[in-house]
């Protein structure tokens, strides 16, 4: 008794003790390990512990190499955005044959132990990738008949001759990431094909092998625990001289649960760079909060969102039926309830239109004959869905409100998306309300996140949203491939289960066209496949989510510094390192890298024609592409940008009303409670 | 003494029945639902431009890696082979990462916060509760009864929002989630730890007062239950100071709350996963919703390994401490 009664009181004053302790020194706090006006925090592209920085490892944390990595930098980087190559570790390429390419690396080029980069560390790569079937350059085999380093600088790749694909070919080689023979090679002595498992994290975990952790790039490894994982910048690091370096000595990803947690954090400013989908983005504009456009539609594009419909299910493949589904869907409402406005309609033709340099592969004629539109975007049109069903004998016989197939048989649509991707969680619903409209019967379905991977693996649904790849330097092969080559199966890339074996003859064919008719001519034929069968529905860009809070650090890429255009942290390998290299700590001017720029401006970016034109003189055929030349436009409107960036505090969008009431009224249950806790002891003495 | 050995024997046999049961369980459920470890983990890499030669080289690998190519019933013989050595073998979502390892990094924050704020509203709880059992009728109850059902019946999570709302984003006193400054190492120092606390107001606040309404409750229904048996009364009508009466009261009607506790302690390894999620705290909870949402069969089982053992000497040790602190089964035990 007694001893409860001092329990509670020990314990009453404990809290509030702790509590006083708490608000005073938390306001001192001043012995900083990621001091604010260093460090950038950025999150949204990892979401679990941080594990592994091997680039050998097939799964491995944010910041090591195919994802959003710039610890191992690959020789050349394609960026879509620019429709240029950054020359990384590599300085030049160039075909002297058709079936060697021969790359020149940097000769400044060192890992960050001091050693040279080599190109003997490209042919172990390539190597030790064989062997382990993993790592940089796993299932290069069918395109690459080996690598050779040719001296310490210069590196030969092989083509394949049985496939003789340039596309896929360069793609493997030039964004190849080596890692250093000297520190994988002792490994690997050590354990083996293990080494998959090798964590390769330095001095800030333990494990099997414990080496000093070197990378290639202008960040290396610092701390992670399960909140965060930090890496530290290269000061000396090679690029100095020719990039510059990145402005914050430290990067910090923080991890979350949700995204609730961000958003606060992004508007207190505990969040510099985040890269998550925010209702409403343009409120957070009184917080310091800012996106690449300040006007619609705030993002970048970075994929296609795409309704797939289960081309194994028989009675779901009739064209007429898709071609009633994309006529029904009312593009425009997704866009403004599902994404608020951020994105932007995709034509039918696959082609990421949205980018200049791609738009020429579209066969406007063709999209006209289809679609009634140059650039193939479906025009809402119900009326016409309904009269396609009609006459297509899709009739409500038994009077349930819902349309049966042809032979009589009543079938449903259900769209399977993730559950607790709100976004997509509500096109899906709407998307559903479309096809009810023309009598289909359809229900939107938010799953488990790994039961929608299961169900689309498996092959076992009938409708769900998805994505295709980003697009690459041989745009729209690319997404064609990803898209439509039987020979794939999901996730590597068809989740619509297509199977269409000319397709694989087009595709195969179109790798080794490259005169601009003759490209032309294979896109054109693909396209008129993809709309007369229709083997998926385009719907929106998906976003490249990016927000930045200029309360500690200034100068992030937008449309009005638009040298740098790929800006989700969680972009594909070294894409979003470069975003940190025009910053500049809040107070201090900002510069944009003067490396940036074409070769013929004087920068160091090889544009993408180069290359088109280095295959073309390849096989003898006739280059020339009639681009337009405006990267990084994506809009026909530019506004001008109205500076953002306010202290804390200011333009506060407070309701004093709400909350104050809320505080009175959990001080009055918290002195009710002190009251009945001291009352009770009083009453009780009294009545002892 | 023998039936008790006897007794003994019977429970440590059914505590290792139930367990193994549990496992095979805990092992086959998440297989026999859509979805693998490997699907994720490539599915994450199709969010760029890769080459889908590349992923489906991965694929293999990770399906070698996590023994998914082999029958279901080798991977559980090989996972109980291992886990008997302590190896409770690699995680899939944070791959190259011990399941061990990541277990005892989540493990203290889970910790920290749940058992401080299920031990405080059980004394505090109980103690008003049986205040308010106590004395019948009094404006002390009927406070009691006021502030326990107000507390008890407000969602936590609710809660746990408003107190962010308030707090953390319009007030801006305290952080609004995460279990420390994002700018600083863990370390022995003051200003770690003051940002420790600072960051475990709300998250223990939010847990503390939903549970201290609900233990109010309980105690005054037992307490007053309590008063009406005939030991009391009697002890009441020969005038029995009413201080002793309490204690008599207080610790007759303590003893299912007493299990209440060992059960929630037992549970609280499991952690709470929204409150966790709420305030970005990483606890065990969100380990095992993870795990659960990624299909991370070896994170999975090596949670749930320990939790169900948990709970279950939990339970074990709650029966035996009932047994020493309640002379009627002990004597029960001697008659049976």
């Amino acid at each position: 008794m007694y001893f409860t009664k001092n329990l509670t009181v020990f314990i009453v004053l404990l809290i509030t003790a702790t509590s006083l302790l708490a608000s005073v020194t938390g306001s001192v706090v001043n012995a900083q390990e990621f001091r604010r006006e260093e460090t950038v925090f950025v999150t949204g592209a990892q979401w679990t512990p941080p594990s592994t920085w091997n680039p050998m490892s097939p799964s491995q944390t944010w910041g090591t190499y195919s994802f959003g990595g710039f610890l191992y930098l690959p020789l050349f980087q394609y960026v879509p955005g620019l429709d240029t190559w950054i020359p990384v570790i590599g300085e030049s390429f160039e075909m002297i044959d058709p079936y060697t390419l021969r790359v020149r690396i940097r000769s400044e080029a060192r890992w960050s132990d001091g050693k040279p980069i080599t190109a003997y560390d490209v042919e172990y790569t390539y190597n030790l990738s064989m062997i382990l079937g993993t790592g940089p350059a796993a299932g290069s085999q069918i395109y690459l008949a080996g690598v050779r380093a040719v001296g310490d600088k210069e590196v030969e790749f092989y083509i394949n001759n049985q496939t003789q694909n340039y596309i896929m070919f360069l793609f493997y080689s030039l964004q190849l990431a080596p890692v250093p023979k000297h520190i994988y090679d002792y490994v690997y002595s050590q354990i083996g094909s293990d080494i998959v498992s090798w964590r390769n994290c330095g001095d800030a975990c333990s494990d099997v092998i414990n080496l000093p952790q070197v990378v290639s790039g202008p960040y290396k490894l610092y701390y992670f625990d399960e909140l965060r994982v930090a890496y530290v910048r290269v000061d000396n690091w090679w690029g100095r001289a020719l990039f510059g370096l990145p402005s914050p000595r430290y990067l910090v990803h923080r991890i979350y649960l949700s995204n609730e947690q961000v958003i606060a954090d992004l508007m207190q400013g505990n969040v510099d760079w985040s890269g998550i989908f925010i209702p409403y983005v343009w409120q957070l504009a009184s917080y310091g909060v800012g996106t690449y456009y300040s006007r619609p539609p705030y993002f970048r594009p970075n994929q296609i969102l795409v309704l797939y419909i289960n081309n194994q299910v028989e009675h779901l493949r009739d064209p007429v039926l898709r071609k009633a589904i994309a006529y029904t869907i009312d593009y425009d409402e997704i866009i403004e309830k599902a994404w608020y406005g951020y994105t932007s309609q995709a034509s039918m033709s696959f082609i990421f239109e949205i980018y200049p340099q791609f738009r020429v592969w579209m066969d406007r004629e063709l999209a006209q004959q289809y679609w009634g539109t140059p650039d193939a975007k479906v025009r809402t049109n119900k009326t016409y869905a309904n009269m396609l069903l009609d006459q297509a004998g899709y009739i409500d016989r038994n009077g349930d409100g819902f349309r049966e197939l042809p032979n009589g048989q009543s079938f449903n649509i259900t769209i399977m998306v993730p559950s607790g991707w709100t976004d997509w969680m509500i096109a899906a619903d709407l998307i559903a309300g479309d096809l009810r409209d023309i009598g289909i019967n359809a229900q939107a379905s938010p799953i488990d996140y790994g039961a929608y991977w299961g169900y689309l693996n498996s092959g076992t649904f009938t409708a769900l949203l998805g994505w295709t790849s980003a697009p690459t330097f041989s745009h729209p092969w690319d997404t064609y491939r990803y898209l439509l080559d039987p020979r794939i199966t999901p996730p590597a890339g068809n989740w619509g289960w297509y199977n269409n074996t000319e397709m694989i003859r087009l595709i195969e064919e179109s790798s080794k066209a490259f005169s601009f008719e003759e490209r032309m001519r294979y896109f054109s034929l693909i396209q008129e496949i993809i709309y007369r069968e229709i083997p998926a529905i385009p719907l929106v860009y998906t976003v490249q989510w990016y927000e930045y809070s200029t309360l500690y650090w200034v100068g992030w890429p937008s449309e009005s510094n638009s040298w740098w255009t790929e800006v989700a942290p969680y972009k594909e390998y070294s894409l979003p390192l470069w975003a940190l290299f025009s910053l500049a700590p809040k107070g201090q001017a900002p510069s944009t890298p003067a490396w940036a720029k074409p070769v013929s401006e004087g920068g160091i970016l090889i544009p993408n024609t180069h290359l088109l034109q280095m295959l073309a003189n390849i096989t003898g055929a006739e280059f020339e592409v009639p681009t337009e030349t405006t990267p990084g436009t994506t809009t026909e409107t530019t506004a001008t940008e109205t500076p953002t960036g306010t202290s804390p505090g200011q333009g506060d969008q407070r309701q004093p009303g709400v909350s104050t009431q809320l505080l009175l009224m959990m001080i009055a249950i918290a002195v009710v409670t002190i009251g009945v806790i001291v009352g009770v002891r009083v009453l009780v003495k009294r009545r002892g | 003494m023998r039936p008790f050995i006897k007794y003994l024997i019977m429970k440590v046999f059914f505590l290792v029945i139930t367990y193994f049961i549990a496992l095979v369980i805990v092992f086959i459920l998440p297989r026999a639902v859509p979805g693998n470890p490997v699907q994720q983990l490539i599915a994450g890499l199709t969010t760029g431009a890769t080459s889908p030669e590349l992923l489906s080289q991965y694929e293999q690998a990770l399906v070698r890696a996590f023994e998914l190519d082999k029958p279901w019933h080798v991977q559980f013989l090989n996972f109980i082979a291992r886990s008997f050595s302590g190896d409770l073998g690699i995680s899939a979502s944070s791959y190259g990462e011990s399941v061990a390892a990541l277990i005892a990094r989540h493990l203290p924050w889970t910790l920290v916060l749940l058992v401080p704020a299920n031990i405080v509203s059980w004394f505090i709880g109980n103690y008003v509760g049986a205040i308010a059992g106590y004395k019948r009728g009094s404006a002390v109850e009927k406070a009691s009864i006021l502030v326990g059902i107000t507390f008890s019946q407000i969602p936590y999570y609710w809660l746990a929002m408003t107190l962010i709302y308030v707090f953390a984003i319009s007030l801006r006193i305290l952080p609004p989630g995460s279990a420390y400054d994002p700018t600083l190492k863990p370390s022995l120092t003051i200003e770690f730890a003051a940002s420790m606390l600072r960051h475990y107001i709300l998250p223990f606040l939010s847990l503390l007062i939903p549970a201290i309404g609900g233990w109010i409750i309980g105690m005054r229904v037992l307490t007053s239950m309590e008063l009406g048996s005939p030991y009391i009364q009697f002890s009441d009508s020969m005038g029995v100071r009413d201080k002793v009466l309490f204690k008599y009261v207080l610790r007759n009607s303590m003893l299912p709350q007493v299990t209440g506790l060992g059960i929630q302690l037992g549970f609280v390894l499991a952690g709470q996963i929204i409150t966790e999620q709420l305030f970005n705290y990483p606890g065990m909870g969100i380990l095992l919703a993870r795990a659960l949402g990624t299909r991370d069969y070896p994170l999975i089982q090596g949670v749930f390994m320990i939790l169900i053992a948990t709970i279950l000497l939990a339970n074990f040790i709650v029966d035996f401490i009932y047994i020493l602190i309640d002379p009627r089964i002990r004597l029960g035990h001697r008659t049976a």
